[in-house]
């Protein structure tokens, strides 16, 4: 490709594709196989979608295109973890935090957004993964499909079933601090 | 509708998957059950937390977005090299095809590109496939359950009135354009052609505040976005008049002049 034609490509791509980057970069902290691997896959997903830029269509849902590629490299990493495991000793220490943070919350007072939060680090990834499309990124049942190459139909029930236990996780706590607390 | 079927089918009208007959037969259901209105406050609650805790998490992204930028330097875009002999040929039939598409597009009036020329241009096609009366045979006719949609859709307690533009009898449906959910009401005219409104949440697809007319093929499309809500208007009319109705449409938003 001449020089001009890809710097004018690079200029399209910076503002079509990283004007998404703070958006992706939440979502990566969530549903990174672990939150340090966050950035790694953020930078892989842009150095995948300008080496794709081709194929992308502009006008189309930009943002739908950077989830699946990033859903991807998600994919491949955890494919590689569990060929060669290595469970950091952090992970659990960070899980017994997060833990703590659910538990401790005062149950005179109503849930808060950190506690939400917090409890969606015990969902399975593949829940939380439907649950950060559909309510946090707004994208529809079809979209999110898409991006996570399943059936609409996984994406509903994962979707059902994350709701549902974030909802128990957060009432059994609120219970369990009750308890605890002589109420 | 009962409870257990409320149930079942509340996650998808909180997410707006329904069509537009379950939405209202789920919308009456929760005016009359305290039960299952509470179960839907209560996962309302949850996504609104949910999203509140994700919106105050600002990442700082610029050491971040320096590093792809020099990485990108360094990395090519994957572009398919073809032998030296194929290459003249390639290129004169790819600029060829490509200059029929763009002549037959122009021609057409379809060449619009950017996301929101996208919504346009699905908001023409969907008009055009669904204004007949028969089209719309299956569609929401009742006055009191299209307010319904409206309120959900629109955040307006009534259906738009075009009356004084002699255009009545709405028929409204869900449709998706560009994968954004709006109402769509078709309203018809003794004597011109139907009018196509889409109603919708505000999408960042398309500018807030904006009016904006523009003609796509032999329709007119007039656009809006006001107090958080996105209008559109498909219509066969002349852009004075397309103007007058979407003037008309915005006045009757919560907020219109």
């Amino acid at each position: 490709m001449n020089p001009r034609k890809l710097e004018l490509q690079r200029q399209v791509f910076e503002r079509e594709a990283l004007a998404h980057l703070d958006v992706l970069l939440r979502t990566a902290k969530r549903v990174a196989p672990t939150p340090v691997e966050a950035e790694d896959v953020v930078q892989e997903t842009y150095l995948r979608a300008w080496k794709h830029f081709d194929s992308f269509e502009t006008g189309s849902n930009c943002r739908a295109w950077l989830f699946r590629i990033m859903f991807n490299v998600i994919n491949s990493k955890r494919s590689n973890r569990e060929k060669h495991p290595e469970i950091p000793l952090l992970e659990e220490e960070d899980k017994q935090a997060q833990l703590s943070n659910v538990v401790a919350f005062d149950p005179l007072k109503k849930i808060e957004s950190s506690q939400v939060l917090a409890a969606t680090n015990f969902l399975s990834p593949e829940h939380r993964a439907v649950l950060w499309l559909v309510v946090v990124e707004e994208l529809s049942y079809r979209e999110a499909a898409e991006i996570l190459e399943v059936p609409i139909g996984t994406v509903m029930s994962r979707l059902h079933r994350a709701r549902r236990e974030l909802r128990a996780l957060l009432m059994t706590n609120r219970a369990g601090a009750r308890m605890a607390d002589g109420r | 509708m009962n409870c257990y079927q409320v149930k079942e089918l509340i996650q998808l009208f909180m997410d707006d998957e329904l069509d537009a007959r379950s939405t209202l037969e789920v919308q009456q259901h929760l005016e009359s059950c305290t039960a299952c209105r509470r179960l839907l406050e209560a996962l309302l609650v949850q996504d609104q937390l949910l999203k509140q805790a994700t919106c105050a998490d600002k990442p700082n992204s610029s050491q971040l977005r320096t590093r792809i930028l020099a990485a990108l330097q360094h990395q090519p875009v994957v572009t398919k090299r073809p032998k030296l002999t194929q290459l003249t040929w390639r290129r004169l039939t790819a600029t060829a095809v490509a200059a029929i598409i763009i002549v037959l597009l122009l021609l057409r009036g379809l060449w619009m590109p950017g996301q929101r020329e996208s919504v346009y241009a699905a908001s023409v096609s969907d008009h055009a496939m669904h204004c007949s009366v028969e089209a719309m045979s299956q569609a929401i006719t009742n006055p009191e359950e299209l307010d319904q949609l409206a309120t959900r859709y629109g955040r307006i307690g009534k259906i738009p009135d075009l009356s004084a533009f002699s255009y009545s009898a709405p028929r409204g449906r869900i449709c998706e354009l560009n994968g954004i959910k709006f109402l769509h009401v078709v309203y018809y005219h003794p004597t011109k052609q139907p009018l196509s409104l889409f109603l919708g949440p505000h999408s960042a697809q398309l500018s807030a505040e904006q009016l904006t007319v523009l003609r796509q093929d032999r329709y007119l499309v007039s656009a809006a976005s006001r107090s958080g809500v996105d209008l559109l208007v498909v219509s066969l009319l002349d852009e004075q008049q397309a103007l007058a109705i979407i003037n008309a449409l915005v006045a009757q938003l919560p907020g219109g002049d």
